[in-house]
């Protein structure tokens, strides 16, 4: 049977420096479509995890598999990697290398060889999808933390990866941009990309993910459903983590389950009941 | 908090923004060009008066920021030619003093009506080597984010200071961080570039186009000057 999902970990493990390992023995499956939330305090090992995942650095031991074949590290291979896997960097100016935005964003598909006239559609398109298309001839380096965000992951979007890996996205964010961005990942992952992202908040990763992968010391401590991962509090403390407030208000008041997991679902949850005064 | 260069800011929001460089070099660099052949009197004042007329209403630049640019350059040309009026005499320094400022003045209209990138691009099309205008490309970004690093220090600086004169061993410490941090950004930009695949840096056709009602203008207006020039020429010899 051929094995197709987009990419997979296989004991991957990396070290800054001799001894000091910052990933061990990390095994991931992703299937398409998947939204998964790696959570973990600082120094857990979740934005290297991403770079490993990404290409940008070489694993120490283990393998990184795309489509079910052992990602090559050769010059085409590592083309293709970067077609299949976008990353978006926790800070979205190391990756922005155009001075403008359509510039910047249209640099993917022309590196790719597609046609100028179509390059240009491409990012059209991609910057109407992150409701942008305003700062098109903007140059990149005079946009707030959120636009360049934005940008950085039009730049990502308009190559359409199978896997797309997130650094902290939401951080620095508005509650409104933190509402688009949700809004745009779910349309994503409902198309088929798988996504990865990695957090330190755990209320967007309980809202958001369909599973949870809790980091400690480059390790996985705990990986499963977000409602009974993050109900673990026991485990969560361990990894220096909170459970999210809407999963702790709703054990704390008691209910049938599941649990809400966004703030619309626990009105609905609490209503029946007036089990809250809301 | 996003800060920038104020040149740059100012060459990529005033009217001429959407020109083409094309355009805007032929009017700059013609005058530019009749400013250091014409007599100084009176034509580089005409030159000057052009040049600041097409920024100041042209490109609807703030008058304080062209000042504020165009000042420490005629401070330059002043302080040299105070020694020429000793050597060369009054006449001699105020012609060279005259066109240094019209010349001055052209520049200014072009660095504060073109971006950088505009000017990288039109390079690319007049076939200097892509290596070159790629490399040129990279340090412009590489100087805009460490141009956003030193104001963002200086802001941390003046904030612990509140209001104070930074001691010398405050700023010498200021400046070692900037460089280490230069040095961790352009590490981190080598791998964001390295994300992206880059290995040249294909861009898009800019938009703008050339305007052949404007080129007319400009070259109308280089050769009335030109004209009224060769025309008085008894008056205000070469």
């Amino acid at each position: 049977m051929v094995n197709r999902l987009p990419i997979e970990a296989r004991g991957v493990s990396y070290a800054y420096a001799p001894g000091h390992w910052a990933v061990r023995n990390v095994d991931l499956d992703v299937p398409a479509g998947a939204r998964i939330a790696l959570l973990g305090a600082n120094g857990a090992g979740k934005s290297t995890l991403l770079l490993l995942l990404s290409g940008a650095e070489h694993v120490c031991h283990g393998e990184i598999l795309l489509h079910g074949s052992s990602a090559e590290r050769s010059r085409e291979g590592l083309r293709r990697w970067r077609r299949e896997v976008g990353l978006l960097l926790q800070d979205p100016e190391d990756q922005l290398l155009a001075p403008t935005v359509e510039q910047d964003v249209a640099f993917g598909p022309l590196r790719g060889g597609v046609e100028e006239p179509r390059a240009r559609q491409l990012v059209e398109r991609a910057l109407a999808d992150m409701a942008i298309p305003h700062l098109a001839t903007r140059p990149v380096h005079e946009l707030s933390l959120g636009e360049k965000k934005r940008v950085a992951l039009a730049g990502l979007l308009v190559q359409a990866p199978a896997v797309l890996l997130l650094d902290e996205p939401a951080a620095g964010l508005d509650p409104g941009g933190v509402r688009a961005l949700r809004e745009m990942l779910d349309t994503l992952a409902r198309a088929g990309t798988a996504i990865i992202m990695a957090t330190h908040d755990v209320d967007f990763a309980y809202e958001w993910a369909s599973e949870v992968c809790v980091l400690f010391q480059g390790g996985i401590l705990a990986r499963g459903e977000p409602a009974e991962i993050l109900a673990d509090r026991e485990m969560l403390t361990h990894a220096s983590l909170e459970p999210p407030l809407l999963l702790e208000a709703a054990l704390a008041v008691g209910g049938p389950s599941p649990f809400p997991r966004s703030r619309p679902e626990f009105r609905e949850w609490a209503r029946p009941t007036r089990r809250i005064a809301l | 908090m996003h800060v920038h260069a104020p040149l740059d800011h100012i060459a990529f929001s005033n009217a001429w923004r959407t020109r083409s460089p094309i355009d805007k070099m032929t009017f700059g660099g013609g005058l530019l060009l009749l400013a250091s052949v014409l007599p100084a009197m009176p034509w580089s004042a005409a030159i000057f008066a052009a040049a600041a007329t097409a920024t100041l209403a042209g490109a609807r630049i703030p008058v304080r920021a062209w000042g504020r640019f165009l000042a420490p350059q005629i401070g330059f040309l002043s302080a040299a030619a105070l020694p020429l009026i000793l050597g060369a005499g009054w006449e001699r320094a105020a012609a060279v003093w005259m066109r240094g400022v019209a010349a001055a003045a052209c520049m200014t209209l072009l660095a504060m009506t073109t971006p950088v990138p505009d000017l990288l691009l039109a390079a690319r099309r007049a076939r200097v080597p892509a290596v070159l205008v790629e490399l040129a490309f990279l340090v412009y970004r590489l100087i805009v984010s460490i141009w956003e690093l030193f104001e963002r220090l200086r802001l941390g600086l003046d904030l612990r200071l509140r209001g104070g004169k930074p001691s010398l061993h405050a700023a010498s410490l200021s400046a070692g961080n900037l460089l280490t941090r230069s040095i961790q950004k352009a590490r981190r930009v080598e791998r964001g570039a390295s994300l992206r695949g880059l290995e040249g840096f294909p861009m898009l056709t800019p938009r703008a186009r050339t305007s052949r009602a404007f080129l007319v203008s400009a070259v109308a207006l280089q050769a009335s000057l030109l004209a009224a020039a060769i025309l008085f020429r008894s008056r205000f010899p070469w």
